[in-house]
């Protein structure tokens, strides 16, 4: 068949229109053949999570045998007793000094560290590799091995300050000392995730930035802050989200190393909320704490977001 | 087949692989239920042999044809794992194996049954042992187990330094002056202040020693003389003699017996289980030299008691089972069997009688039987209080906070009297 020169036009719009309500229909099929796939597992997953927050919820809300079917409606009662209590507040201001020396630790090191990577030639991978070694280890292994390094009498730490004649401390048994070895012990978990992160967000700089840079005269310093820092910003805050979550619930390297101690100076909120939820079982209170805790952590997530949001919006 | 196609299949299998995998983690029947119409019964116990040996647990089946299904669970969150699921009474668990320290709680919360015992049992088991797994006058555990902390000491560090075995405070402190040589770092004593169980459990020995009780009745007692001056007790022999190790305030009962292994340590209070520690050569350098005798008291020289016992979940389906279980557990020719292996005292007197009379033994080990059977005798039972769990970490709090000069011990038993005291009048 013989097209004629008056009907291509028509003919191209029409195999068009034809073409795109196929891709159409296509592109329908396969975001409802992704959704089927998907169905399953993420019913799952919204039952798993979300089961246990509304479950939490509702605990929050009754009286401590709650969790027996004979529970009694309490309103705000256990988390007006939870902000009145003396311990909760101690301990939530004890968690934010943790976070908050964690967090600025953790960045300034990674930060130094991934410079430093970036500015290796040979054997990078070998030290990557030598770095992500932590991300492998358990926190509660890891409490384990802080525990017995710093043990005061038998921890190989004390044994080599002997060796070179310098002081024992106590460490788990001063306050200070045993805030050391639980800030220790998160650093070296997490400094590697930083370092990872960073080193990541330093690869992607644009080399003609840094050109320019070098071109106008700029010190190594002037570089770095006007140059580099701003655009490892982005970088920044998804680590401060994702360690600020984690540093905040800390629970296992506390509960092995110092079990809270000495005298409550290494109680976090996750260790407080645990001692009344499962020992004293009270676990209204406990459930009021979690949702406490979940609050404050979504509440500057939710920050922490905006500012990014607002940062690539701006960029 | 289209590359489309190709990457849907994938997609398809992943997911289902997904779903498969999540199933699968979820799946696993209930263990206290009926096997296919078996007779059955799930006990919770520690994890590894601890207070008991788990193959002798074959012999129930054998003379019972009941199924035994073992559930293990660390020591250190036993009582956890039991209350939550003791509070989703899903009837999961039938036996536990139950810890003093929160066996009257557990009881106070309905979560355990009470056991009357046969009136052989009754004659034979222990008074002290009955009365430690006991909560307003009822029975909720059989003992299986029982200690009473007591003084380990150096032999032949105390012939060197001439100096008696103390048996008053006053005399404790001058024998670990005595006994302390810096030089070769030994301590004459060790204190342990560690916010932990055990070190508590070593302070309220004190507090008994010294004429003091933590809660009398529904009331708290604590905040006395007694308190005080047993804490005094403690911070003397760590700050003014310097008898004791610098990081003992972070110490627990097992860095004592670490110390003590390693010849460092001339006196400190410890459990039974030390003793088979300290008398190996393979695990302590100074076997030979090792005795043990009642601690050193100021109005008295009794200590806590300590039990371990088989209690029934209230939540149990297999009630009927659960108790034959308790009832060949915890009979004579069973715990004859376990003290073998223990080759510590049982709470059946008669059983205890036996192994403290038997001549095979060497006269140090006898000597040591003599001390374990006395202390738990004079033993006193504290923990027959709702919410014991609660206060029992009051006390550790308070004593880690006194022990690493956070608080004075006047402050600090007055805090603490009054937080036992809010836990006491909770509903």
């Amino acid at each position: 068949m013989t097209i004629q020169a008056s009907e291509t036009p028509r003919l191209r719009r029409r195999t068009t229109a034809v073409a795109g309500r196929r891709l159409g229909a296509m592109a329908r099929a396969n975001r409802r053949a992704g959704l089927l796939l998907t169905l399953p597992a993420s019913a799952l997953i919204v039952v798993v999570v979300a089961f246990p927050i509304v479950w939490a919820l509702r605990i929050s809300v009754y009286s401590d045998d709650a969790v027996y079917a004979t529970g009694e409606f309490v309103g705000l009662n256990n988390y007006t007793k939870l902000l009145g209590s003396s311990d909760f507040r101690t301990y939530l201001l004890q968690t934010a000094g943790f976070v908050a020396t964690a967090l600025l630790v953790e960045v300034a090191l990674g930060m130094a560290t991934a410079l430093a990577l970036h500015g290796i030639g040979r054997g990078r991978a070998v030290i990557r590799l030598i770095l992500v070694m932590p991300l492998m280890v358990a926190p509660v292994v890891s409490g384990f091995l802080f525990r017995w390094m710093f043990t005061d009498q038998f921890g190989v730490v004390n044994h080599f300050l002997a060796v070179l004649r310098l002081p024992e401390p106590p460490w788990l048994s001063t306050v200070w000392g045993a805030r050391s070895v639980i800030l220790l012990s998160d650093v070296w978990l997490a400094t590697p995730f930083v370092t990872l992160v960073l080193y990541a967000a330093l690869m992607g700089v644009p080399e003609e930035l840094l050109e320019s840079a070098r071109v106008e005269g700029a010190s190594a310093l002037q570089t770095f802050v006007y140059v580099v820092l701003p655009q490892l910003v982005p970088a920044l805050l998804v680590v401060l989200v994702f360690r600020f979550g984690d540093a905040f619930r800390v629970f296992d390297t506390v509960y092995i190393i110092t079990q809270g101690g000495p005298g409550g100076a290494t109680e976090t909120l996750s260790t407080y909320i645990y001692r009344e939820t499962f020992r004293g079982a009270h676990f209204g209170l406990g459930a009021a704490g979690a949702v406490v805790m979940a609050a404050i952590i979504l509440g500057v997530c939710v920050g922490l977001y905006a500012l990014m949001k607002k940062r690539s919006s701006e960029q | 087949m289209g590359r489309a196609a190709k990457s849907r299949s994938v997609s398809l299998l992943l997911a289902s692989a997904l779903t498969l995998t999540m199933s699968a983690c979820g799946g696993g029947g209930q263990p206290g239920s009926k096997v296919s119409g078996e007779a059955s019964v799930t006990v919770a116990t520690l994890s590894g042999d601890g207070f008991w040996n788990k193959a002798n647990m074959e012999d129930f089946t054998k003379k019972t044809g009941i199924k035994l299904n073992i559930l293990e669970f660390p020591h250190d969150n036993e009582y956890e794992k039991l209350v939550t699921e003791a509070v989703s009474g899903s009837g999961a668990i039938d036996v536990i194996m139950a810890d003093q320290l929160w066996l009257g709680d557990f009881a106070a919360r309905g979560f355990a049954d009470p056991i009357e015992l046969d009136d052989e049992s009754k004659a034979d088991i222990g008074a002290s042992s009955q009365e430690s797994l006991s909560f307003n006058g009822k029975l909720y555990a059989v003992p299986y187990e029982t200690q009473a902390p007591v003084l380990y000491y150096r032999t032949d560090l105390m012939k060197q330094a001439g100096i008696e075995v103390p048996k008053t405070w006053d005399e404790m402190r001058t024998a670990a002056k005595k006994l302390t040589d810096s030089s070769k770092g030994i301590f004459g004593y060790s204190i342990e202040g560690k916010q932990s169980i055990d070190p508590a459990i070593h302070f309220i020995d004190k507090l008994i020693q010294a004429g003091g009780s933590v809660v009398e009745g529904d009331k708290v007692s604590l905040d006395s003389p007694a308190a005080v001056k047993a804490l005094q007790y403690l911070l003397d022999l760590q700050y003014t003699d310097n008898s004791s190790p610098e990081g003992a305030p972070g110490f627990e009962t097992n860095d004592l017996t670490n110390l003590m292994a390693q010849g460092k340590l001339a006196m400190a209070p410890n459990w039974q289980y030390a003793w088979s520690i300290l008398t190996d050569p393979k695990q302590s350098k100074v076997p030979e030299d090792v005795a043990l005798t009642l601690e050193p008291g100021d109005v008295t020289n009794a200590t806590t008691v300590w039990s371990w016992g088989w209690g029934i979940m209230s939540s149990s389906k297999n009630k009927e089972n659960a108790r034959a279980f308790i009832n060949w557990a915890t009979s004579a020719e069973t715990m004859t069997g376990l003290q073998a292996q223990r080759g510590a005292p049982s709470p059946r007197k008669s059983l205890s009688q036996k192994l403290i009379g038997d001549t095979s033994l060497t006269e140090q080990k006898r000597q040591a039987l003599k001390v374990f059977a006395q202390a738990v005798q004079n033993g006193k039972a504290v923990t027959g209080v709702k919410s014991w769990p609660s206060i029992h970490d009051e006390i550790s709090l308070m004593l880690s906070r006194v022990m690493s000069r956070q608080a004075d011990p006047q402050t600090a038993v007055t805090t603490t009297a009054q937080r036992i005291q809010e836990i006491l009048d909770q509903k």
